[in-house]
């Protein structure tokens, strides 16, 4: 028995070969179903998101069931067998689990941290247990994936810090103000990144957005999106005595905002602090503005070197959880290992042997005055029971060695016999 | 009892510095178990003072605070509760780590005037003065306060103005919540101080026909110096890193006022302690 990934992703495959093999979820059910029909797969999970299409499976034979998923892909996405074989991988027992860990701890991710992958895990394998494609392995293998995942996520800063220009700018912005509900941004320029950024400052709870643009009627686009007001280009400075963070993002080849503007501005709103976040080059904001009195400025420099910073953190973060799956794989190996049938089939025995021996103690304690030829007898009788009562089980499961799911007969022997898994890694 | 109140008031210096530790160790690790955990020990160590305080007064028949002593023991314990009240509000376990050592040093300068409980003589008997004294040790407390939040304020707002977010600084609580502490405090501290001046000025004047002394203009200074921060507040917008050093100008004087005007200058409160 194996666990299998065989699988693409962002770091082997160009967006135009993702996009071709991809599992929509209604047709998600389907495509389990024929995977698993497959002759030497036993349990399937399709995980499938815009970077990476994985299949997990538990195979009787890695080589065989390797090629079995490879075929179900290629049919899949229309793809020539030997073109998709240059962007797939192969991941076999305890590097693919390692592989799932990574991957729900979002370790494999284009951004390291992020937090959608996690649920994406979840959902694929609810998807693949609602059709029954998962039994032991995958449902415990899953499970266990989506706890790491957890575990990585509150025991490390990987997701702590922003990684792009406008989730930095979110964030800088809750430095200066505990809460942005009740706070009033400014838009001055609507291009996109502006536009980015004002959509995180909302989702983050600021009440009222004030778009200014060159061409007004962008402008009003922009603020029917959210929800806002557009105010004249001219009249920006006007307002900035409304504004608690500005964003700026102008194509103006000079400063649009002056610092005695602003210290105009800082008077009438009496020192309420504002937050200049400048994303334009060439810079739209003087950069005396920094310098009036409770103005706080960024431009895209320092923005980005807080993301740099931030990056790097992630980076150690990232080896911090790097330890934490090692433990969790060795783990979910030891297991594993426990599913085979020679150690399992010698646990049993040894199980039964320590029984016999302790009550062949018990009684030959009180039957002292045998002698030892008769003791031998009960030896030999006792010996003969054990094994004559063994012989069918043993048998049964050396036979279904040989089926794609022997592991289902091996786990319930060892949940009935209640043999503990570290004896199986022997 | 005396001996339990000494006892608990040690024990409460420990859990202090034991909750600091916790403190500073959230405040590195983000562990979210550390962090509660530090305000559990900050809330057991104002249990254990309050048993101090409590066996204090049971041993002494009378109410407490007219001691130097006392006094900075209650005036630490006014900083523990209010702390305490502020965390319940907003998630400011940082300005904890500021709080907590500084109770611990008001504690430990405490016992260095440490005597054991005896009667009060005659001026400072009666409520009208333990009203007076009361509202000095709140109004101190809310001064702490503030002055922790303005330190805050002000390194928050360094780094935040050196735009690097590469040291453990960024961690620091958001501007305008400091300010928010700071200025909440200041107007507690305001309103009590006020009390203060007031009853102390009364009973000043009926116990020797005057109130000129040395700390009665100290404290008005001091007075002076919150009332600017108020009014400059309102009237002028001098929120942020200006009224950040006024709060800590203020504190300044309420320190030297307790160790510089009180035992050497004072002839009003030259009794002794």
């Amino acid at each position: 028995m194996h666990i299998a990934v065989v699988g693409l992703s962002h770091k082997t495959a160009p967006v135009e070969i993702r996009e071709k093999l991809t599992f929509p979820a209604q047709e998600q059910g389907g495509a389990l179903r024929q995977l698993i029909s497959c002759e030497n797969v036993a349990e399937g999970v399709i995980l499938s998101t815009c970077n990476r299409t994985e299949i997990y499976a538990v195979v009787s034979d890695f080589s065989k069931g390797k090629d079995e998923v490879v075929n179900f892909l290629s049919g899949v996405c229309a793809l020539d067998k030997s073109e998709l074989l240059n962007y797939l991988y192969f991941k076999e027992q305890e590097n693919a689990i390692r592989h799932l860990f990574k991957v729900s701890s979002s370790l494999d991710s284009m951004i390291v941290g992020e937090a959608q992958i996690l649920g994406q895990v979840k959902e694929a394998y609810q998807s693949s247990f609602e059709v029954q494609g998962t039994s032991v392995v995958l449902n415990r293998l899953f499970r266990e994936a989506i706890s790491v995942g957890k575990k990585v996520r509150t025991e490390t800063g990987i997701g702590e810090n922003a990684v792009s220009i406008s989730y930095a700018a979110v964030q800088l912005a809750k430095k200066v103000f505990e809460d942005l509900k009740g706070h009033t941004v400014l838009v001055i320029g609507a291009g996109e990144m502006s536009e980015l950024t004002a959509q995180h400052l909302l989702a983050n709870g600021v009440s009222a957005v004030l778009v200014a643009n060159r061409t007004h009627e962008r402008a009003v686009e922009l603020a029917a999106k959210f929800n806002g007001k557009a105010i004249k280009f001219d009249d920006c400075q006007e307002f900035l005595k409304d504004a608690d963070i500005v964003i700026s993002s102008t194509g103006a080849p000079h400063y649009v905002i002056h610092s005695d503007v602003v210290s105009k501005a800082m008077r009438r709103r009496k020192n309420k602090p504002i937050f200049f976040i400048d994303i334009a080059v060439p810079r739209d904001i003087e950069p005396e503005v920094g310098e009036v009195y409770n103005v706080f400025l960024y431009d895209i420099d320092d923005l980005q070197s807080v993301v740099d910073v931030n990056l790097a953190e992630r980076e150690k973060e990232a080896n911090k959880a790097e330890k934490i799956i090692d433990k969790e794989v060795s783990k979910f190996l030891s297991w594993i290992n426990s599913l085979e049938v020679v150690p399992t089939i010698s646990a049993l025995r040894r199980e039964v042997e320590e029984i016999r021996m302790a009550e062949m103690e018990k009684v030959l304690a009180r039957l002292k005055h045998l002698s030892s030829k008769d003791k031998n007898l009960i030896d030999a009788l006792t010996n003969a029971i054990m094994n004559k009562v063994l012989h069918k089980p043993i048998v049964g499961l050396k036979e279904s060695a040989n089926k794609k799911d022997s592991y289902i007969y091996t786990e319930s022997l060892r949940y009935l016999f209640d043999l503990s898994e570290k004896e199986g890694e022997e | 009892m005396e001996k339990v109140s000494v006892f608990l008031l040690w024990l409460a210096i420990f859990v202090y510095a034991a909750a600091f530790a916790f403190y500073a160790s959230y405040f590195i690790s983000r562990k979210q178990i550390t962090g509660t955990l530090a305000t559990a020990i900050t809330v057991c160590g104002g249990l254990i003072q309050t048993g101090s305080l409590f066996s204090r007064w049971l041993s002494s028949k009378q109410s407490l605070g007219a001691s130097a002593y006392e006094s900075l023991v209650i005036v630490a314990w006014f900083v523990i509760i209010g702390y305490l009240v502020i965390e319940h509000f907003a998630d400011l376990k940082t300005l904890g780590m500021f709080v907590t050592p500084l109770v611990c040093i008001f504690l430990i300068k405490a016992w260095s005037y440490y005597h054991p409980p005896g009667p009060r003589i005659e001026v400072l008997r009666g409520s009208f003065i333990s009203a007076h004294f009361m509202s000095m040790f709140v109004a101190s407390a809310a001064f702490a306060i503030a002055a922790g939040a303005a330190v805050l304020y002000l390194l928050q707002e360094w780094h935040f103005k050196r735009k690097k977010s590469d040291s453990i600084l960024g961690r620091l609580p958001s501007l305008q919540i400091l300010d928010d502490v700071g200025h909440k405090s200041i107007i507690v501290g305001f309103l009590f101080l006020t009390t203060t001046l007031i009853t102390g000025a009364i009973r000043a004047y009926q116990v020797w026909g005057t109130f000129f002394d040395a700390i009665v203009i100290a404290t008005f200074l001091t007075w002076a110096i919150y009332a600017f921060y108020l009014v400059l507040r309102v009237a002028v917008g001098w929120m942020g890193r200006r009224s950040a050093i006024l709060a800590l100008a203020g504190f300044l004087f309420v320190i030297s006022i307790r160790f510089l005007v009180v035992p050497y200058m004072s002839f009003l409160h030259g009794f002794k302690g």
